[in-house]
This record gives structure tokens, sequence and C-alpha cells, in this order.
């Protein structure tokens, strides 16, 4: 077994499911200008959701991706319109604020109802590949291509569907679009949605591979905007590359500090690139400043 | 909000100089009660005096109510001397951080390292907290002096994430439990424990709370809220931004690393655990639900936030009993129901009720206001 190129894997995968997070992120950054801070509790909806349906009710594996994400997406979409919508539209910060408060009650929610200790799923499947001197266990590879997928779709939702072309128009110019007859408050439901199913399947990819917490599974939300702040808050795209750097530099760091650094080492990323170049690697530059 | 400030050192002159505040009531000869009913016919200020009196009265309680009642009266003093400290940056300057819990842990932090050292008799390492909360609250204030809103909030949550993980690491190298605080004595007197402790907090809330008093009276506080207001407003005006701002941010770190000092001290070691993103959270969730625009407001959310698990703990058994999950419930997951419930709370506030407690009192006194004149106005024949 090849060290570098177990790494190499470890990344990947890792990088993908900030990405999955990291798109969430700038879909609804784009459509409603709130920055999200509860996608680590859609991932938690997510996880456990998808547990459920793996462990109690034994679906096929399909079934369970499926039913995962229309349900999360669902979810967050009706919460945006029952709790969010009213204000968000007025005061996008303070929403912005207020989806802080949203993570914690998922998160104790979710906390109640399975405890806090860790909950491991049964293994997939135990086919292994080895490529190149790595071994990728059939559960990498499903995230990845969950991760994939998920990307494809909704590159091509934005480029070739009038709804991509709808979300793109409000992104521009919100007041402008509103005018030519776009309903960004429409536009805006259906971007919650989307990174809500977005955030499920990363929830979803995370679970396959390691035991699930509520804690552990939320952070992981958290730890995603150093990958969105590197790939630039309004880019799809570069929120999944954005991911996969942040997941590089992370095995990197754990490989040669250990495992402990990594909170510091990502986050001291994320400052300094606020710090010298705040619209992130893809980004828009639009920053308020003095 | 219709505070007049009485300096203006920081600010470009004013053509006309307001009256200093309360200068009606004490200019006037009149006898007591005609001075008394004119001070409460501003509004807002019956709201101010009713705040005022719950707390002192809810002060006093737990000076004599029993330890338990001083237990939780601990508690609330610790917290709302960080509340405080949050308030200056978040109701004062308007500028949003979530980075209350990485604050408390610096003080906590420095408290414990100093044991052991020259500097560790009591008053001492309070004051070292103070320092170091100021000079780091500066260097975070550095992010903020290029961007204010989201990403100021996201600078934050970076030090926050910062901060925790070097205590963790220097924890898990140097000290498991966490880091032992001494007793806090003084003059022999021992205030570890009990009613002295209580009144140990209650004197430094007492001066904490005068101290930022007199400071926002003066043209800083002035700065700070044409700050808030806009920015742009403000530098035009002549307000140094850059310089406001910043003290803004170390002001706000000192104090709340005084609290995170005080905090140590009250549970006897610093540990990383306690000083988690929740706890920003609930910091935050203090200033909103009590009310962002004034540091009455701020205590007022502190106490609330800190005394609502207990009053939960002893209340509410009995109706969990009623709805069948077992009187234990709460007791066993009390840690994530108080979580939810805070950030439950947090999340109606920010929505639909941004200025907490206060507003809500504010928008009573109002139609009370209004009923009182509508009464007044019927009773002298309807002239007026």
């Amino acid at each position: 077994m090849n060290v570098l190129a177990q790494a190499v894997e470890g990344s990947l995968v890792t990088g993908c499911i900030y990405g999955l997070l990291g798109m969430g992120f700038a879909l609804l950054f784009r459509a409603s200008k709130v920055l999200s801070f509860c996608q680590g509790g859609f991932m938690l909806l997510g996880a456990f959701i998808f547990y459920e349906l793996q462990t109690s009710s034994q679906q096929p594996l399909l079934v369970s991706v499926l039913v995962t994400t229309l349900v999360v997406g669902a979810f967050s979409g009706v919460v945006y319109l029952v709790v969010f919508a009213r204000v968000a539209s007025r005061h996008a910060f303070a929403t912005s604020v207020a989806t802080i408060g949203l993570a914690g009650v998922l998160q104790a929610a979710v906390a109640l109802r399975y405890g806090t200790a860790p909950l491991t799923l049964p293994e997939v499947s135990s086919t292994a590949f080895h490529v190149a001197g790595a071994v990728i266990p059939m559960a990498d590879l499903i995230a990845v291509c969950l991760a994939v997928l998920t990307v494809v779709a909704l590159v091509a939702l934005l480029r070739f569907t009038p709804l991509g072309l709808r979300m793109n128009a409000v992104a521009d110019n919100a007041s402008l679009s509103e005018h030519l007859g776009v309903s960004a408050a429409r536009v805006a439901a259906i971007a919650w949605a989307l990174a809500g199913a977005a955030a499920a399947i990363a929830g979803v990819a995370f679970s396959l591979r390691s035991s699930v917490d509520p804690v552990g599974v939320a952070n992981i939300g958290l730890f995603a905007f150093p990958a969105i702040i590197l790939g630039g808050m309004d880019s799809v795209g570069g929120a999944l590359l954005g991911g996969i750097i942040l997941g590089t530099i992370q095995n990197a760091v754990q490989v040669t500090f250990g495992a402990r650094w990594i909170d510091l080492v990502s986050f001291a990323i994320m400052l300094v690139i606020l710090l010298i170049r705040p619209s992130g690697l893809f980004g828009k530059t639009e920053v308020v400043r003095l | 909000m219709t505070h007049s400030p009485s300096g203006g050192s920081p600010v470009a002159a004013r053509p006309t100089r307001p009256q200093p505040r309360g200068a009606d009531l004490l200019d006037s000869d009149d006898g007591v009660l005609p001075r008394l009913a004119r001070y409460f016919a501003k509004p807002g200020r019956t709201t101010h005096a009713v705040m005022a009196v719950a707390l002192v009265a809810g002060a006093l309680w737990a000076a004599f109510g029993g330890p338990f009642i001083s237990l939780i009266g601990q508690s609330c003093a610790v917290f709302a001397v960080a509340a405080v400290g949050q308030s200056i940056l978040l109701g004062s300057a308007g500028q949003i951080a979530l980075s209350g819990g990485a604050f408390m842990a610096i003080g906590a932090f420095t408290t414990g390292l100093l044991n052991g050292t020259a500097l560790e008799p009591f008053p001492v390492p309070l004051l070292v907290s103070l320092l170091v909360g100021w000079v780091v609250g500066l260097i975070a204030g550095l992010p903020g002096l290029r961007f204010r809103g989201l990403y100021l909030l996201l600078a934050s949550l970076a030090l926050q994430f910062m901060v925790i993980a070097l205590a963790r690491n220097y924890q898990a190298e140097n000290a498991p439990a966490g880091v032992i605080v001494p007793l806090p004595e003084l003059g022999g007197l021992d205030l570890s424990v009990g009613t002295p402790l209580y009144l140990m907090l209650l004197t430094v809330l007492l001066i904490v709370y005068f101290g930022s008093w007199l400071v926002e009276r003066t043209g800083i506080g002035l700065a700070w809220r044409a700050i808030r207001e806009s920015e742009v407003a403000a530098a035009v005006s002549g307000v140094d931004v850059t310089r406001w701002k910043l003290y803004a941010f170390a002001a706000s770190g000192a104090i709340t690393s005084l609290a995170g000092s005080l905090f140590a001290y009250v549970i006897g070691r610093a540990d990383y655990v306690s000083f988690d993103m929740a706890l920003s959270i609930a910091l935050i969730t203090m200033i909103f639900i009590g009310g962002i625009r004034s540091r009455l407001g701020a205590l007022t959310g502190a106490v609330i936030i800190t005394a609502l698990p207990y009053i939960l703990q002893n209340y509410l058994s009995p109706v969990l009993a009623g709805i069948g999950l077992g009187a234990d419930w709460y007791v066993n997951n009390q840690s994530q129901v108080n979580a939810g419930l805070f950030s439950l709370l947090f999340l109606l506030v920010v929505l639909f009720e941004p200025d907490g407690v206060e507003g809500l009192l504010l928008k009573a006194e109002r139609v009370l206001r209004r009923r009182v004149s509508g009464l007044t106005s019927r009773l002298s024949g309807g002239t007026t």
C-alpha cells in the first residue's frame, strides 16, 4: 500500500464532501445573499435519516439515498418559506445570523433522538479496488460518485435550464430580475431546497465511510467554511475545488503534524484568505470596504 | 437612541451642544414628585426603570436567598460581565462577532497559566486577563477594519476555532483535566465560595458596568454609535472609524476575557470544553434577547439565559411527567435541550424581535402611555 496514493485518495473523498456542502452555500449565497450556517445541520439530518433507512427499515441503497435527498431538500425549502422568507428578502445579514440558531436546533433535535454516541452503518460492500497503490473501498467510490453526479446535475441545471437562467439572473441582479418577472422569493426557496439536498447527499457520503455523531457531523458544516472561502462564496464550481484543496491540506497536516492541528491550520488558512483575498479564488469581488 | 453625550472629543465639533441627560431633573427647584413625574415623562425611562429594579431585586435575592439561589447569582454575574463585554461590540459599535467563547477561554487560560507565578495573587490575574483580552481584541479587530457583516462574522468564527484548538492542544499535552485555577483570596478573606464569591463577582460586575457606562457617555460612545449607524456617514462627520472600531474590539475583548477569568475562578479550572461555539452563540443570544440597544438589556439577557436552565430544572419535571416523557427527561438531556432551546430563542429573537425583552417592554410602555394620555384627556373634558 502506497502512503502517498492513499493520502491522495483520502483527500479527494474528504474534499468531495466539503465540496458538496460548499456548493449548497454558494447556491444559497447567490440566490439570497444569505450565508447559511445550517448546512451542517441539514447534512446531519441527511446522515441520520439515511442511517435510519439503512438500518431499521433495510431499504436498498439507492432508495435510501433518493428518499434522504428528497426529504431533506423539501424540509430545507419549507423551513425557508415558513421561517426565513419574510425576513430574508429585507435583511440578508440578520437571516445569515439566524441560521446559526437553526443549526443549533437541528443538532439538538438529532442529539435528543439518537444520543451523542457515534453510530456506525453496516458496511455497504466489502469490495475494494486497488488503483496505483491505493486501496479504494466501495464506500469511498460511492461517495465520490454521488458528489460528482450532484455537481454535474447542479452545474447542468444552472447552465442549461430556464430555472438555472433565473437563478443566475437573481444572483447577478436581484431587483432587476424582479422587474423582469422573475420571482426572487421562489428562486430563493428552490435554492434552499437544492442546498438542503446537496447537504443531505454530503451527509450520506460521510456516513458511508465514517461513524456519525451529532456534534462531529454538524462541525463538518462549519469546517466547510474554509473551503468556500477558498473557492469564493458565490462560485458553485469553485466550492468543489476549494473543498478538494482543503481536503488535501488537511490530509497533509494530519500526516505531518498530527490530527489535532487540523482545525487550527484550516481556520488559519481561512483567516489569511479573508485578509488577503476575501473573494476567494473564483469569486466575484464584492466586499464592503470603507 | 436618545442618549445625548456630554463630551465629544473624537467627533467633530457640533454646532449646538445638547443638554446633558437628566439636566431637566437637576436644574428644577420643584418638589420630588413633579421632578420624578417629569423624569418618567420621557419615553423609555419607565422601561429602563422597570428593568433596573428587576435586576437589582434579583441581585439582592441572590445575595440573601440561600445557597442555591446564590449559585445561580454567581453564574448570572459572570455572564453579565461577558454580556457587557459583548454588548460594547455588538450593541454599541454594531459589529457582530462570534468569538465571545474564545475570549472567555483566553481569560480563563490566562488565569490558569498564571498559577504558580509571581502574578498569582487574586486580583492580579483579573487585570492580566483584561490586558491580554485587550491585545487579542485589537488583533481580532484587524479583519474588522477591512470588512464588516458576513466576512467579519467568518473571521470571528475562525478566531473562535483557532483559540479553542490551541487550548485543546495545550490541554492534551499538559493538563488533560483542565488547567487548575487557585482559590481566590483577598487579604486573608476566602472568596472561593458562597456569599463572599458572589459579592466579589457583583463588585466586578458593577465596576465593569459603570466603567463602560462612563466611557459610553463620552464622545467614544458617540463615535461607536455613529459607526454602528453608518460607517460612511461617521467617517464623513470626522469620526476616525479605524481607530474607534479597533478600540471597540479591544474593549469588548478585554471585558469578555475578564469574564472568562471570573468563570475560571468560579469553576476552579479552565477547560476548553466550556468555551465552545455554543457559548459564543449563548453570549450573542443574551444580547439579542435582552435588547441589543442598551447595556441594561445585555444584563437582562444574561440573567434570563443563565437562570433559565435552573428554572427549567426545577419546574419542568412535573410538566414533562404530565406529557409522558418521564420526570428525569430534562435532567438527563439537559445540555442538548438547553442548546436547542437557546438556539431556537436566538433564531426567533434575531428574526422577529431584534430588540428583545427591552423592545417588548418599550412597546408595552408606548401602549400604556397612549392609554393613560387618552384617559387624562377624557378626564379633563377632552380639551387637550
